[in-house]
């Protein structure tokens, strides 16, 4: 029980670096940047995902335009990454790498 | 009645409850969050009846997920109708936690003065225009409102001084308070995030 709440928190710590991680790879919409976020593991849920993409797009970060499909079906709004949103996330990666080795070598030793 | 049906009224009842908690927020925004909702649970929807429940419960109730929102709404809104006074009062707050902050908080300060100073100039002029001008002679430049106007020099601009001083003041006075809107925007950002737990 106490795990699953530091885990809720690792979470969210992580998710806005994963959501900027994933556009860099190119345009995606909401529903794509969930099925790639969590491919490997429940790492962002739905309602976590919107308000911060909305977040993103108010700050600049990144920009989204909505594509209607032809026919009837289903409208998208699809998101991209604006050059400071590139710049943020090259920041964060260079960040969570450094923090990531540290942890490791912190707690692999710790195992040890 | 269909699957489809039925997930289509789901789907309409959830946007509906979330349109009604997004009151407060501009309609044309309002529009595009429960678009992208509504595009969302469709998608989902596609997919089965459970994974349209899982998605909606992954949501949260349609109030929890418009207080994420608006609450993100309030804070922006809040920064871009402040005073400048709560502005400054806000920035001294943070100035001693961030290096950022303090100078935007010096630069801003100096602002000010800088455009009180010119206000003071401008309505100088017309109760001591003897006192008030841009003077120039034999001892170079001298400017503003001055206790003895240099011997000899000649007031260059004159009553031109006002409205001069007026629209310096007023340029000061507004790139002091964008200063602090930015400044405020980014701090707004950081308390978002930390907020988030990013």
């Amino acid at each position: 029980m106490e795990t699953a709440s530091w885990q809720a928190q690792l979470r969210k710590g992580a998710t806005e670096l994963i959501i900027l991680s994933i556009l860099s790879r190119g345009e995606a919409y909401g529903l794509q940047i969930l099925q790639a976020a969590n491919a490997d593991g429940d790492l962002v849920t739905d309602g976590a995902l919107y308000p911060l993409l909305n977040r993103l797009e108010k700050a600049g970060k990144v920009t989204a335009r909505w594509v209607m499909p032809d026919g009837s079906g289903n409208p998208r709004k699809y998101y991209a990454l604006t050059d400071e949103g590139r710049r943020l996330a090259a920041e964060m990666r260079k960040l969570w790498v450094g923090f990531r080795t540290n942890i490791a070598a912190l707690v692999e030793k710790n195992d040890a | 009645m269909h699957d489809v049906e039925i997930g289509g009224q789901e789907i309409d009842a959830y946007v509906r409850r979330l349109l009604w908690a997004l009151q407060s927020i501009d309609l044309e925004d309002r529009l595009a969050i429960s678009g992208e909702i509504h595009s969302h649970l469709t998608d989902c929807a596609a997919q089965g009846r459970d994974r349209l429940a899982a998605a909606m419960a992954r949501l949260g109730p349609p109030h929890l997920l418009a207080r994420r929102y608006v609450e993100d709404y309030e804070l922006a809104g809040a920064i871009s109708r402040a005073v400048p006074a709560q502005l400054l009062a806000n920035m001294v707050n943070r100035a001693s936690r961030s290096l950022g902050a303090l100078g935007a908080t010096f630069s801003a300060l100096l602002l000010y003065l800088l455009a009180a100073a010119l206000a003071v100039i401008a309505m100088a002029k017309p109760i001591v225009p003897g006192h008030v001008g841009a003077w120039h002679g034999s001892a170079g430049w001298q400017a503003g409102l001055v206790a003895s106007p240099p011997a000899g020099g000649l007031d260059i601009l004159g009553y031109w001084i006002v409205p001069l001083a007026m629209a310096l003041a007023l340029f000061a006075y507004l790139a002091a308070t964008q200063l602090l809107r930015l400044t405020g925007g980014r701090a707004l950002l950081a308390h978002m995030g930390r907020r988030a737990g990013i």
